[in-house]
């Protein structure tokens, strides 16, 4: 069966980001016994996706091996000389012999078991997917207070902002526009759960993505101008929201309880 | 044909070429039957890489993304086009002779771009060597869509760049920063773009999708 060998290759030496390297003993490889013996040869492993790929060392030109880790199961196994954290790599597909490896000490052990069983593209496409309902989730949110609020009776040619800005003040809660997303959090959970804190957790610029429809930000695009504007409206309102505020503090400080 | 001077010659050279066919498939036989399976040795730029071919082969036999007969012409120069049966799993492309039950080869989809290149046609270059094109021809512009959608999406590089962007997203919109470690698993911390590869290798300046 043919393979874009050279591609492949030239991936694993790439600058892109493996999701797991270390030094590990293996046993398998070109001529070695159908049953494992010795101490094994130590090799420099990298994983990237669902592809394991052993090099001599972690200067190698190019990779020695590559094992595809599509539909396998990793799980803790014996090595031939004791005391070697060993685990093993079994395949689904017929006629294949497990891959034993032996990892330096047992945080590694653990680190390469768990990095290994994560590395199908099933798991990856889980957890995208995982994300991406969340973010929806978070969206319907948005627009669920988005709508009562505007029932309330909001300015129309800004929304959120001044809801958001003002309620916070009557509640005691200073947004600065330096707060960073882990303040904010911690703040919103000091406030009685529910729905109530979930308010106050979400940013005016959140709702600007909902305004002015889905975000154009997307893995697919590449126009670094684009994303420019884009983040750029978010910093100009934010700036427009903290300019308000700061006039509007001024005489409602005195009667803030400060928690 | 200009390399062939008499007729004689020519069937020589066939019957050798089919002699030598004959033999790496009789080869190709015995070695699956070995316990270890079939190994495959590849020749790449600084050494030689093995990798166990029934790994692939079983893979190619997994559920696939989008399957369908395709004209497929390979970058070498002066060739033809041929029918396959292009199947896409994972981040893997693979092709097979319409009766066959085996790939006659794999594509891994890392690093590639893929580029209409008629109504109706589409190719997958690699970052390496853009201008090395695999070419496909599709029956109709619906269906070279469709693929080159489902190509461009079929990389861990754009799964891993989706979940950056989703986390980004969230992390805006409620301040929180969802690694999922609350489900009880985290990605290496190198799946945030850093790059944690130690090889001395060409850098990839020019990023493809």
């Amino acid at each position: 069966m043919k393979l874009n060998e050279r591609s492949v290759a030239h991936y694993a030496l790439s600058g892109s980001p493996a999701d797991h390297t270390g030094f590990l003993r293996t046993w398998g490889g070109p001529g070695a016994p159908s049953t494992p013996s010795g101490a094994g040869r130590r090799c420099w492993f990298v994983l990237k996706g669902n592809l394991l790929f052993s090099f001599e060392s972690p200067e190698g030109r190019a990779p020695q091996s590559l094992v595809v880790l599509e539909g396998c199961t990793v799980e803790l196994a014996e090595a031939p000389v004791p005391e070697e954290f060993a685990f093993a790599i079994r395949f689904d597909a017929p006629g294949v012999r497990p891959l034993l490896l032996a990892a330096d000490g047992p945080v590694a052990q653990e680190a390469w078991v768990k990095a290994l069983s994560r590395a199908s593209f099933g798991y990856m496409r889980l957890v995208v997917a995982e994300l991406e309902s969340q973010l929806r989730e978070a969206r319907h949110r948005l627009a669920w207070h988005r709508r009562s609020s505007r029932k309330a009776g909001s300015s129309r040619c800004r929304p959120q902002a001044p809801d958001h800005w003002s309620l916070g003040l009557e509640n005691g809660h200073s947004l600065s526009r330096d707060c960073s997303p882990m303040d904010l959090a911690e703040e919103g959970g000091s406030r009685p759960a529910g729905r109530g804190s979930a308010e106050w957790e979400l940013q005016a610029p959140a709702s600007l993505l909902l305004g002015r429809g889905q975000s154009p930000v997307s893995p697919e695009s590449s126009c670094f101008s684009t994303l420019h504007d884009w983040y750029g409206q978010e910093i100009v309102e934010l700036r427009r929201g903290w300019l308000q505020r700061a006039q509007a503090r001024q005489p409602v400080r005195e009667e803030q309880a400060r928690p | 044909a200009g390399a062939w001077c008499t007729q004689a010659q020519y069937l020589r050279q066939r019957f050798r070429r089919r002699a030598v066919r004959l033999f790496w498939r009789r080869r190709r036989r015995e070695r699956g039957r070995q316990p270890g399976g079939f190994l495959a040795v590849a020749v790449v730029p600084g050494g030689t890489m093995r990798y166990n071919e029934k790994e692939l082969q079983a893979l190619s036999r997994q559920p696939a993304e989008l399957a369908a007969e395709l004209g497929m012409r390979s970058p070498k120069k002066g060739s033809v086009v041929k029918r396959r049966l292009v199947k896409l799993v994972v981040n893997f492309l693979f092709y097979f002779r319409t009766d066959e039950a085996e790939p006659v080869g794999a594509l891994l989809l890392e690093h590639c771009r893929v580029t209409q290149e008629e109504p109706c046609g589409f190719s997958i270059s690699f970052l390496e060597d853009p201008d090395r094109k695999y070419h496909f021809e599709c029956c109709n512009e619906e269906q070279c869509q469709e693929w080159m959608g489902a190509l461009r999406q079929a990389s861990y590089e754009f799964m891993r760049r989706s979940l950056i962007f989703y986390r980004n997203e969230i992390q805006k919109m409620t301040g929180k920063v969802h690694t999922g470690a609350e489900r009880g698993w985290t990605l290496g911390s190198a799946c945030l773009g850093s790059p944690m590869s130690a090889h001395t290798g060409p850098s990839g300046a020019v990023r493809y999708i």
